[in-house]
């Protein structure tokens, strides 16, 4: 298991820089609320960073707003998109949960990466930074951790919040004894939903900053398979509730900071065996 | 939904015992019942779990349904939670027809159950398992300290406050069918279904358990429990309804039902039945 943490560390590029810790840190956050708090580990939350990554992105560029308006743009299209889709794959726990996720961030990369108006001819759909069309002044370094820091501690609060009101208490019994929930008048679907949107929201509006940092997006860059992994392998590592999140956040970026490149059929097989030895953890629990 | 409505032409078999509570509006001297239950009919492929069932369950009584394995005791309790969905007919609570609520809104309309076995929640301890359902039942749905409270004050009704921070894979069974019966209190039933909270139980937990059960009946609640012991059913039952092969074979006070030749016959029978000697 820690052989597989520490491959899924290696998926970002610029490890051990504060930004990347308190990104993994939002990234955990966002994973605790489905996978942690409510008990579906989900292998595709990658797909709501990439959709909250273009749409902030695709905010700035095509209808000139504010970066600070496109984020929570972002972030509040990434929710609906979990509103949208999550009904239909939060019919299905453990390991189909895991394969159906899985199959929604490749397939909704597979469609944005055809989209003909999504990108110049190039594919690549990019941020101006510079001249007289940028929207918003680029922030330095320090910005950019400024603002992972705010959403980090507002994912946070909000995760504490959550975990103490009743929804937190209804993803608590669905998570130990889906069947036995209804029985104690908690409307199920409902409120996996509405954790599955909320991790949406925390980990599109991540995305949205992680767009206005890297500025040159693709599909490739967006949905990059490995950050679903970090998400996992944050909470695995550092377990659910309020701080749990952050402590794998730290693990992994320890880690991330330590270990080299490793090929990369190497590292699908490790993502491959994370997925299996999470679900069956889940499932013997 | 079909059935519910039409059948309920047929009256009632009720006891003529110390039911009447007056009831203002009717010339009848019957009050509406808490529960009416008519034609409730459930199958699986051919076999006929439960066939035209009627019941009626009143506030402040407590119904005890009996009857061998197989009887079809569970899927009445299975079906009256939305944990079952019958073939036809239905039931009413305080007459609103819930037939196909879905299980959530069952609960929250107010008819919680225990479960024959018990399924606590093991991450949490006896307080918390009755607080989370405190929280989640039937409306006024209290905050999280008032939820606190009212689990506090079940725990102390149902003789588990000297337990509140254990764990359920701590707890003896007797402990556990008390939790099961707290967390059903604690979504403030008006229909409390109880399902074998004796089962399995021996000596002095089924005494404790039965002066427990006599106190669940209110004035705002009524009881169903499924009870095989011939000795808690008479001290504990308003009533007794006696199932067998899935129909309602006998309805009435408990000690006549119980004195009854067909009900008799139908549990010595299967009790032989049990033991290979039929």
């Amino acid at each position: 298991m820690a052989v597989a943490i520490g491959a899924g560390a290696l998926a970002l590029a610029r490890p051990g820089s504060l930004d990347t810790l308190l990104l993994y840190a939002v990234l955990a956050q966002s994973w605790n609320l489905i996978g942690g708090l409510a008990g579906y580990a989900s292998f595709g939350q990658v797909v709501f960073f990439g959709v909250g990554g273009y749409l902030t992105a695709l905010a700035m560029v095509r209808l000139g707003l504010s970066f600070y308006l496109a984020m929570p743009l972002g972030g509040l299209g990434a929710a609906l998109f979990g509103l949208a889709v999550g009904d239909l794959v939060l019919r299905v726990r453990g390991l189909y949960f895991a394969v159906a996720t899985l199959v929604l961030a490749g397939a909704t990369k597979a469609v944005l990466s055809s989209w003909p108006g999504l990108a110049g001819p190039s594919g690549v759909l990019t941020i101006t930074t510079v001249g007289l069309h940028q929207p918003t002044a680029r922030p330095g370094p320090l910005g950019f951790d400024a603002v992972y820091l705010a959403l980090a501690a507002v994912s946070t609060a909000g995760v504490s919040v959550l975990v103490r009101s009743r929804l937190g208490d209804s993803l608590a019994v669905i998570r130990d004894d889906e069947d036995l929930a209804g029985a104690l008048g908690i409307a199920v679907r409902p409120a996996k939903v509405a954790a599955f949107s909320l991790s949406g929201a925390l980990a599109g509006l991540a995305g949205g900053v992680y767009a206005f940092q890297v500025t040159a997006l693709s599909p490739a860059v967006l949905f990059a398979p490995l950050l679903s992994v970090v998400m996992v392998a944050a909470v695995v590592a550092g377990g659910a509730g309020v701080l749990g999140p952050l402590r794998g956040a730290v693990l992994l970026w320890l880690l991330s900071a330590g270990v080299g490149s490793l090929a990369p059929e190497l590292r699908d097989v490790l993502v491959a065996s994370l997925i299996v030895a999470v679900v069956l953890v889940e499932e013997g629990r | 939904m079909t059935g519910s409505t039409t059948r309920a032409s047929r009256p009632a078999s009720r006891s003529p015992g110390p039911t009447g509570t007056s009831d203002p509006a009717g010339d009848c001297g019957e009050a509406a019942p808490l529960l009416k239950v008519r034609g409730l009919t459930r199958r699986f492929g051919g076999l006929v779990a439960l066939e035209e069932i009627d019941l009626d369950v009143e506030v402040g009584r407590l119904l005890v349904v009996m009857g061998p394995n197989g009887a079809g005791k569970s899927t009445l309790v299975d079906l009256l939670t939305g944990y079952l969905r019958p073939n036809e007919g239905g039931f009413r609570l305080d007459g609103v027809d819930l037939t196909f609520s879905p299980r959530w809104s069952l609960a929250r309309s107010g008819i919680t159950r225990t479960f024959q076995v018990p399924r606590p929640l093991a991450r949490f301890d006896v307080r918390e398992n009755v607080r989370i359902a405190a929280r989640c039942g039937s409306p006024p749905r209290p905050g999280r300290s008032a939820a606190e409270r009212q689990a506090a004050e079940l725990l102390s009704e149902t003789g588990l406050d000297g337990q509140a921070s254990c764990y359920p894979a701590e707890l003896s069974l007797a402990s556990l069918r008390r939790l099961e019966l707290a967390r059903a209190l604690a979504g403030r039933p008006r229909l409390l279904i109880a399902d074998e909270p004796l089962g399995g139980l021996a000596g002095a937990d089924i005494d404790a358990g039965i002066a427990l059960l006599r106190t669940l009946a209110r004035p705002d609640r009524g009881v169903i429990v499924i009870e095989h012991a011939v000795r808690a059913v008479l001290q504990v039952a308003d009533e007794l309804a006696f199932l067998h092969h899935g129909r309602l074979l006998r309805r009435g006070p408990a000690a006549e039902v119980l004195a009854d030749r067909a009900v008799v016959d139908a549990y010595v029978g299967a009790g032989l039945l049990r033991r290979g000697l039929l």
